[in-house]
């Protein structure tokens, strides 16, 4: 990106001040500290969630069906006199622990297959990128459908649909970057020295690619929130009576344009934990594009 | 196979419908996206610059099916602007099949009443598809613009006395192309799969509601072929942009 280079001086002001470098910087950006609120936000909604939620969101109360925003439901109620809020803060779990799952996962797998495949190169190199390429081909929302509908809808095959195409970013960009890696002469040192292939690789390659990585997967988690609520959305999430920001938004399309709220703030929910992480992943490539320089 | 029919027929009877609207919805981006990016990158950091990178990131982390039930309960149920489900007026009724797509299809007979509701049909999906993904190409416009406008030959021809609008378009905006491009193509294989999404939201019938409607059935035939049928799209469409890269760009070569 060609931004604009940061007013001279903040790393010596950090210094000056005693701070640290990194959170000085990241205060100073506000929109990497909206950032950080939205997903903060998010964070305490899903670890407090009894606390906060003024509801059991698996009550149903059929007499206070369909009730518009007031005191007593900020969010309104659904179709069976659930608290919106309170099924919203408890959907703050689900998409969480979705997101974790399958960004966790494809970070470790496409690190691990990009780095052995970058550093053994020739058939190693040919295989899983041939293998990368093949899921390349298929859009990965598309992918998570089709598996999804072929294996049935819980939610370990949201998280395995969802992380079959993931992978396969964290391979390629990893993958990049060893192949520069393995040329330097940090690297020849190691040799010189002995290191044994898996030392140099776990110990001192991939500690290298931490900055690429960390951004793929901030931003990454943006998508995959996304693309979670969407198969939700679709009927493909976890099975209904658990509170899903996705399910929620479909449920409350039926109760347009009277009962607007069933589906308005659950959408709002995903956009700021979305933007969230998109907001930050830029940030954080901006960070370290700074840093390189 | 649930309605008894092979699955390619079916696939030919509802392919056009998401055709038309993914094409569409190409163009649209492409318009606005490299405007937004051209005026981003030639006024940086003034306020045009600023207004379209907050749409962008506003536009990128938006649920674009919510976006789209947003668009439908205010054009559609509030103001009672624009229809929100399918694809041209019942009262109407669908031009005489040609191509499939109905905008096409009613342009060629000169049938006009068909025409205007097909497109005004097409509106709401159009945007819901195009608003989440005009932020790739106008950050992508933007960089490659910014890139190509600090070139020394940009500098020779301004001296040379071009008028600024030739020399954007012209000189500019053809050396800016080969990125967007290549952005786009790789955007076509999520706009496919997000007709799912938005072909369910505006009950519009296309493959992806076809798709969406089989897998409601446990009818998985119609759903495998669908993604294969739009990952070889996909794949077709990522080859021309690569062709295109030798057109664009006579450094090219392909051996």
């Amino acid at each position: 990106m060609n931004e604009p280079d940061v007013p001279r001086g903040i790393r010596e002001d950090a210094i000056a001040k005693g701070r640290n470098y990194a959170l000085y910087s990241l205060l100073k950006s506000p929109l990497a500290v909206a950032s950080v609120l939205m997903l903060l936000l998010v964070v305490v909604l899903a670890v407090f969630a009894p606390q906060i939620a003024p509801y059991d969101p698996y009550r149903i109360i059929m007499s206070e069906r369909l009730q518009p925003p007031s005191l007593k439901h900020i969010m309104g109620t659904d179709n069976v006199g659930r608290d919106v809020f309170s099924r919203i803060a408890y959907g703050a779990r689900t998409s969480l622990a979705i997101v974790a799952v399958v960004v966790g996962t494809a970070t470790v797998f496409g690190t691990l297959m990009g780095a052995v495949s970058g550093y053994l190169g020739r058939q190693t190199d040919m295989v899983v990128m041939r293998i990368v390429d093949v899921f390349l081909a298929i859009p990965p929302v598309l992918l998570a459908i089709v598996t999804v509908a072929a294996l049935g809808m819980t939610l370990y095959n949201v998280m395995l649909g969802l992380g079959l195409s993931w992978w396969t970013w964290h391979a390629r960009i990893v993958r990049g970057e060893v192949l520069r890696l393995k040329e330097t002469r940090m690297v020849l040192a190691l040799r010189a020295m002995g290191a044994s292939p898996g030392r140099i690789l776990f110990r001192h390659i991939i500690p290298n690619c931490a900055g690429p990585i960390l951004v793929q997967t901030t931003t990454q988690a943006g998508l995959v929130v996304l693309a979670a609520a969407g198969l939700s959305f679709l009927g493909l999430g976890p099975p209904p009576p658990s509170p899903d920001w996705g399910y929620m938004i479909a449920n409350g399309r039926n109760y347009l344009p009277a009962q607007w709220w069933m589906s308005t703030f659950p959408g709002i929910a995903i956009l700021v934990m979305s933007m969230g992480f998109m907001l930050l992943g830029d940030y954080l490539r901006d960070y370290l594009a700074r840093e390189v320089k | 196979m649930a309605q008894g029919h092979p699955v390619v027929e079916e696939l030919a009877q509802y392919l056009p419908a998401s055709l038309e609207l993914v094409l569409l919805s190409i163009i649209c981006i492409i318009l606005v996206g490299v405007c937004l990016g051209i005026a981003s990158a030639l006024y940086k950091n003034r306020w045009p610059d600023v207004f379209a990178r907050g749409f962008a990131v506003l536009g990128n982390s938006m649920p674009e099916f919510w976006f789209a039930l947003m668009l439908s309960l205010l054009f559609f149920f509030t103001w009672r602007v624009l229809p929100a489900s399918g694809r041209i007026a019942p009262l109407i009724g669908a031009p005489r099949r040609i191509t499939g797509m109905y905008i096409l299809d009613s342009l060629l007979a000169g049938n006009w009443d068909a025409l205007r509701s097909s497109m005004l049909h097409m509106i709401l999906p159009v945007v819901s598809l195009a608003i989440t993904r005009l932020a790739a190409i106008t950050r992508m416009t933007r960089t490659a613009f910014l890139d190509v406008l600090s070139q020394d030959y940009m500098s020779t021809h301004r001296a040379y006395g071009f008028r600024p609008r030739a020399l954007i378009l012209r000189y500019g905006l053809k050396n800016a192309l080969p990125p967007i491009l290549s952005v786009m193509g790789l955007m076509t294989g999520g706009l496919f799969a997000s007709t799912f999404l938005i072909e369910t939201v505006f009950s519009f019938p296309g493959i992806g509601l076809y798709a969406m409607t089989a897998i409601v059935y446990r009818d998985y035939q119609p759903v495998i072929a669908c993604a294969v049928l739009f990952s070889l799209i996909y794949g077709v469409i990522n080859v021309l942009v690569d062709i295109s890269y030798a057109w664009l760009d006579p450094r090219v070569r392909y051996g």
